[in-house]
C-alpha cells in the first residue's frame, strides 16, 4: 500500500485549502453562527471561482461532466472543506456543487434525463428515504413500506424517518418492500416526484443538527408508475447498500477536518493562555491532550486514505470503510471535546466554532450507519467470510 | 408546525420581560396578520428580547403591533419551518 500524496494531490489540497481560508472563512464572520448557506450573491461569486479552478461538481464522474476524482483524493478535499464552523454538514456551503443522490447513476436514459441531468444542473433537488420509524441500520428487515404492483403500477403505503429536506425536494428515491418473502432480494428503489397524489410530508424534525433539518414522510396508495423503479426490481437493497459504503468515506473525511481545526484552535489558544503564571501549553494535562488528538487524526486519516485507496483501486473496501468512519466520527468527538476543555468557558460559547461541532459530531455516530453496525460489518468478515 | 401560542401586544414593559434565550418570533399588526417571522440567533446580543424589541424599533413596521416567540436553540431549522409554513407550504404538507 501506497499512500503518498501526490504532486497534483497536493496541489488539489492547496488550492481548496487557499480557499476556504480566504474565502468562506472571511464570508463566515459575517452569518449567524448556527447559518447553513450563503448569501445568493456570495454563493454566485464563490461558485464562479470553483467553477474556475475546475472543481465544480467535485463528486461527479467525469462521463457525467464532473472532473472525475478518484476517492483518495476526494477524501482529502473533504478533509480540507470541512475546516470550517458549517464545515461538517454544508462543506464549503455546497459551492463546490455535487453529485447529490449518487444511486441516479444507475438510472435508465429516461430517468437520467428526467432526473439526474437536471439534479446536476441545480434544476431539480431529491431526497432519499430509506430509513423508517421501525428503523434505519437494518433496512433489510426494518423496511415495512410495501410496493403492491397493480397492472402498470406500483401503489405504495408506509412511512419514512429523517428524510433530510423533503419538504422542498422535487423529486426522491423511496424504498419499498416489493416481495416479503425474499428479505433485502425483495426490496425496490422507486424514483417518486414530490406531489404524488398519496405522498405527504407529515413534518419537520428538529435535531442537533444547525445546517438542516430532517422530515417524516407518509405514503398513503401511493400510485406510481412501473417506470419509477431505478435498477430494477428487487435490486433496491444493493442500491442503497453500494452507494452507502462509499459515501462512508468522505464522511470520515469531513469528520478528520473538524477535528484538525479543533486541535488547531486548540494548539493556538494553549500558546497564548496564561494560568497561574504560564501557558497552558506547558501544563502536561494540556499536553496530553494536544497529543492524543494528535493520535486520533492520525489514526482516522491513515484509515480513511486506506479505505480510499482500496476503494479507487476496484478491490473489497466494505471492511476498511466500516473501520474508518467508526474510528474517524468517534475520535472527532474526542477531539472537539477535548478541544472545548482546552478553551474552558468559551469553547462552550457561539462565539467559537467548537460548540456547534460538539453537537453535529454526535449525529456523525449515527448517520450513514452507527458505530455498532460499523462493528457489525467487521465482524462478519472477520468471523464469518 | 406553526406557532400556535396566543398574540401579545408589545410594549417597552412586556418587551422588558421577554427572555434573552436563542429563539424564533413573529411579529403582526393589530389584526393579527403576520409581517415578520424572525429568530434571534447566536450573535444577537440580547437574544429574543433584543431582537424583538428591534423589530418593533424597525421603521419598516410602521404598523407592528402584536408578537409572539418560542425558545428554540435550534432556530435556523425551526425559522425555515416557520417562514415556509407564512409562505404557504405545498399541498403535500399537513400544514
Amino acid at each position: 500500500m501506497d499512500l503518498r500524496v501526490s504532486d497534483d494531490q497536493r496541489i488539489i489540497v492547496q488550492t481548496v485549502r487557499r480557499f476556504v481560508q480566504e474565502q468562506i472563512l472571511p464570508a463566515e464572520v459575517e452569518l449567524d453562527p448556527d447559518a447553513a448557506e450563503l448569501p445568493a450573491q456570495e454563493k454566485v461569486r464563490l461558485v464562479a471561482m470553483v467553477k474556475a479552478m475546475g472543481f465544480y461538481g467535485w463528486d461527479i464522474p467525469a462521463e457525467y461532466g464532473g472532473p472525475g476524482l478518484g476517492l483518495v483524493t476526494r477524501s482529502l478535499m473533504a478533509e480540507e472543506m470541512a475546516q470550517h464552523r458549517a464545515g461538517l454538514y454544508a462543506p464549503c456551503y455546497g459551492v463546490f456543487g455535487g453529485g447529490g443522490l449518487a444511486q441516479l447513476f444507475e438510472a435508465n436514459d429516461a430517468q437520467k434525463e428526467a432526473y439526474l441531468y437536471p439534479m446536476l444542473r441545480g434544476e431539480k433537488r431529491g431526497f432519499f428515504a430509506l430509513t423508517e420509524p421501525s428503523g434505519g441500520s437494518d433496512p433489510a428487515r426494518a423496511i415495512q413500506t410495501t410496493a403492491v404492483r397493480d397492472g402498470d403500477d406500483w401503489v405504495i403505503n408506509g412511512a419514512k424517518m429523517f428524510i433530510s429536506s423533503a419538504d422542498t425536494a422535487d423529486f426522491g428515491l423511496v424504498f419499498a418492500r416489493t416481495d416479503p418473502a425474499k428479505g433485502r432480494g425483495g426490496i425496490t428503489c422507486f424514483i417518486v416526484d414530490a406531489g404524488t397524489p398519496g405522498f405527504m410530508v407529515r413534518r419537520i424534525v428538529h435535531t442537533l443538527r444547525s445546517a438542516h433539518y430532517a422530515t417524516e414522510l407518509e405514503f398513503k396508495d401511493m400510485r406510481v408508475p412501473h417506470g419509477a423503479i431505478l435498477g430494477g426490481e428487487g435490486r433496491g437493497f444493493g442500491i442503497a447498500n453500494e452507494r452507502l459504503t462509499r459515501n462512508r468515506i468522505p464522511y470520515a473525511a469531513g469528520c478528520i477536518g473538524v477535528a484538525v481545526a479543533a486541535q488547531a484552535m486548540s494548539i493556538k489558544h494553549a500558546k497564548l493562555r496564561e494560568t497561574f503564571g504560564d501557558v497552558l501549553a506547558n501544563r502536561q494535562a494540556i499536553q496530553w491532550m494536544i497529543v492524543d488528538n494528535a493520535i486520533d487524526i492520525e489514526t482516522s486519516r491513515w484509515l480513511t486514505l486506506a479505505a480510499a485507496d482500496k476503494a479507487d483501486r476496484g478491490e473489497p473496501f466494505r471492511h476498511e470503510t466500516a473501520m474508518a468512519k467508526l474510528v474517524s466520527t468517534e475520535a472527532a468527538g474526542r477531539v472537539v471535546d477535548r478541544a472545548i476543555q482546552i478553551h474552558g468557558g468559551y469553547g462552550v460559547t457561539k462565539d467559537l466554532p467548537l460548540e456547534r461541532w460538539y453537537r453535529e459530531l454526535r449525529i456523525r455516530r449515527i448517520g450513514e450507519g452507527p458505530s455498532e453496525v460499523q462493528r457489525v460489518i467487521m465482524a462478519r468478515d472477520l468471523l464469518f467470510e | 408546525m406553526p406557532l400556535h401560542k396566543p398574540w401579545v401586544e408589545f410594549s417597552p414593559q412586556v418587551g422588558a420581560r421577554i427572555p434573552g434565550s436563542l429563539g424564533v418570533f413573529e411579529v403582526a399588526d393589530a389584526a393579527g396578520a403576520t409581517l415578520r417571522v424572525a429568530y434571534a440567533g447566536g450573535r444577537s446580543p440580547f437574544g429574543l428580547r433584543g431582537a424583538i424589541a428591534a423589530a418593533f424599533a424597525d421603521p419598516a413596521l410602521p404598523q407592528a403591533r402584536l408578537f409572539r416567540y418560542e425558545v428554540n436553540s435550534m432556530y435556523i431549522t425551526r425559522w425555515k419551518e416557520l417562514v415556509r409554513s407564512a409562505e404557504g407550504a405545498p399541498a403535500w404538507t399537513c400544514e
